[in-house]
C-alpha cells in the first residue's frame, strides 16, 4: 500500500527473480516428496540427513516462503480495503518468516 | 434500462461475474491466485511433515495418519494440483513478462493448454503417490 515506485519494482522484480528460481526447485521438491508417500520415518531422516537434499529443501523453503509473502500481500492489497488491510499484510509477514524458520530449523535438526 | 431512440435492449453490459461468460485467460488470472492462496495453507502443510519428522516416529505417524485419511488425501490432491497449476501459468506468467505468447489468440490456447496439462499431471503424480503406494484410494 502506497509503496513506492522504485519499491513496487523491486517487488516485481523479486516476485519473479523467486518464481524462476522454484520452478526447478518445485519440480525437485514434488519428485522428493512423492517418491517419500508411505515411507517409513527413518527412509524421510535420512533423505533429509543428505546434505545436497537437505541444502535443495532449505532454499525451496526459503524461496517459497518469500513469494508467498510477495504474492500474498499483492492479494491483501487488491481485496481487502479499510480497517483490516494493515493488521493483515503485517500478520502475512509474520505468517511467512514462521513458516520459513520452522521448516528451516526442522530440516537442521534432522541433517545436523 | 430506458428504450432510446436506437433503444436495443441488448447491448453489453459491463462483466457480472455470476452471469459473466468467463474468457479463459481471465479464469486463468483468477485461478493462478486463488492457487497461490491456497499454497500458502499448503505451506503449512509442508512445515507440519517437516516438523513431525523432525519430532520423532509418533509425531510422524499422526501426519501419516492425516495423510493418508481420504479427508487429509482430497486436501493434498488440491495442494497438489494448485502447486502444478501455479507452476505451469507461473512459466507462461514469465514468457510473458520476456515479450512473448501475449496475443490475445495464443494467450487462449496455452491457457486451456496448462489447465488440461495441470489436471493431467496432478492426477497422475496422485496415481503414483496412492495408488502405487498402496494408498487408501488404491
Amino acid at each position: 500500500m502506497n509503496q513506492s515506485g522504485k519499491a513496487a519494482t523491486t517487488h516485481f522484480l523479486h516476485q519473479r527473480v523467486s518464481a524462476a528460481l522454484l520452478v526447478p526447485l518445485a519440480i525437485w521438491f514434488l519428485w522428493a516428496a512423492l517418491s517419500m508417500v508411505g515411507a517409513e520415518h527413518r527412509v524421510v531422516l535420512a533423505f533429509l540427513a543428505r546434505p545436497l537434499n537437505a541444502a535443495l529443501t532449505i532454499l525451496f523453503v526459503l524461496a517459497a516462503a518469500y513469494h508467498m509473502a510477495l504474492g500474498v500481500r499483492v492479494v491483501i492489497e487488491d481485496y481487502v480495503h479499510g480497517g483490516a488491510g494493515p493488521a493483515l499484510l503485517v500478520l502475512n509477514k509474520l505468517f511467512a518468516l514462521t513458516m520459513a524458520l520452522a521448516c528451516t530449523l526442522a530440516v537442521l535438526f534432522i541433517a545436523w | 434500462m430506458p428504450d432510446g431512440a436506437k433503444g436495443s435492449t441488448a447491448r453489453p453490459l459491463s462483466p457480472h461475474l455470476q452471469i459473466y461468460r468467463w474468457p479463459i485467460t481471465m479464469a486463468t488470472s483468477i485461478v493462478h491466485r486463488a492457487t497461490g492462496v491456497a499454497l500458502a495453507g499448503g505451506m503449512a502443510f509442508l512445515a507440519w511433515w517437516l516438523i513431525a519428522a523432525a519430532a520423532g516416529p509418533d509425531a510422524y505417524a499422526n501426519f501419516e495418519a492425516a495423510a493418508g485419511h481420504p479427508i487429509g488425501g482430497a486436501v493434498l490432491f488440491g495442494f497438489v494440483w494448485s502447486l502444478t497449476y501455479h507452476l505451469l501459468n507461473g512459466v507462461r506468467h514469465l514468457v510473458w513478462d520476456l515479450g512473448y505468447g501475449f496475443a490475445p489468440a495464443t494467450a487462449e490456447r496455452t491457457g486451456a493448454f496448462i489447465i488440461a496439462l495441470s489436471i493431467l499431471i496432478a492426477v497422475a503424480i496422485f496415481w503414483t503417490g496412492y495408488v502405487a503406494a498402496g494408498g487408501p484410494f488404491s
